[in-house]
């Protein structure tokens, strides 16, 4: 399990993110994930790197993976913020909800990370960490 | 205040990551804007202004996306397109996709996108289904 350390301590640029894909792309590729998940992998990473920089403020995040049986758990640490868990239990409350404003990026980018993925944890550790833990479908399964 | 401080920025001459191609059938009020790379947190503001300029105050247009260039689509820019679907149907407009790559296709149904914006396979396609339903 290979550790991606990036500084954002300047914001997320568009090149730096560029470059945490292209690195996790290649982690993915060694550790033998198949194309689909690889394609996942980015577009969850690319919505946890933008909900990291837009809402926890962070200086740097860590990006591991792991890969049991060929599912792949994506593993992102950043200095931010705490998440707000109940802010994103009432949005995606107002995923179903007639009131709810479709067009909400935020509230897409939820949907996003938890329709393409198998299971989602979100921990504040004891060194005032965020640690996501992101555990992908098997690839066979459709989202 | 000027919000854009905030905004994510692409660095100084950093290649484009969007390419943005109008065509616009304006006797059959169809517009087609054709991407050509990446619709993320630092184009989707791009694409949102170009459908606004483009459409404003066109009743009942019909705006087709293409998406058979685009290699990546984040939630900020498929919340483009439901927003202007929000937007076009109080004025009897529309709004469709096509040409979605297998990947793109994969996450537009996760994300349940198509009880909003409809998908076509390609242009024509989407042009002929659009042009037997009126707005």
């Amino acid at each position: 399990m290979k550790l991606l350390h990036i500084d954002v301590s300047e914001g997320l640029s568009s090149a730096k993110l560029d470059q945490l894909l292209e690195e996790l792309r290649q982690l993915a590729d060694a550790a033998g994930v198949v194309v689909r998940h690889r394609f996942v992998l980015c577009a969850l990473m690319e919505e946890v790197a933008t909900n990291i920089m837009e809402h926890a403020a962070a200086q740097w995040l860590e990006v591991s993976l792991q890969v049991d049986q060929g599912r792949p758990t994506l593993l992102v640490v950043d200095n931010g913020k705490p998440f707000d868990t109940g802010e994103a239990i009432v949005a995606l409350a107002g995923a179903t909800s007639n009131q709810a404003n479709p067009a909400d990026q935020r509230r897409l980018g939820l949907v996003m990370l938890r329709e393409l993925s198998q299971s989602i944890v979100y921990e504040r550790d004891p060194q005032d960490l965020n640690r996501l833990t992101v555990v992908l479908r098997p690839a066979m399964e459709e989202c | 205040m000027d919000d854009k401080q905030d905004e994510p920025q692409a660095e100084e001459g950093y290649e484009s990551r969007l390419e943005i191609k109008l065509h616009d059938d304006l006797p059959h009020n169809f517009v087609c804007f054709e991407l050509i790379g990446r619709l993320d947190i630092f184009t989707y503001r791009d694409l949102s202004k170009a459908i606004m300029d483009t459409c404003h105050e066109r009743k009942g247009i019909t705006v087709l996306v293409d998406l058979s260039a685009v290699s990546f689509v984040a939630s900020s820019g498929w919340s483009v397109f439901v927003a202007t679907r929000t937007r076009l149907k109080s004025g009897g407009g529309r709004v469709a996709l096509c040409g979605l790559s297998e990947e793109l296709m994969r996450v537009y149904e996760a994300m349940h996108m198509p009880k909003l914006v409809p998908s076509f396979g390609s242009r024509q396609e989407a042009r002929e289904a659009l042009a037997d339903v009126a707005p």
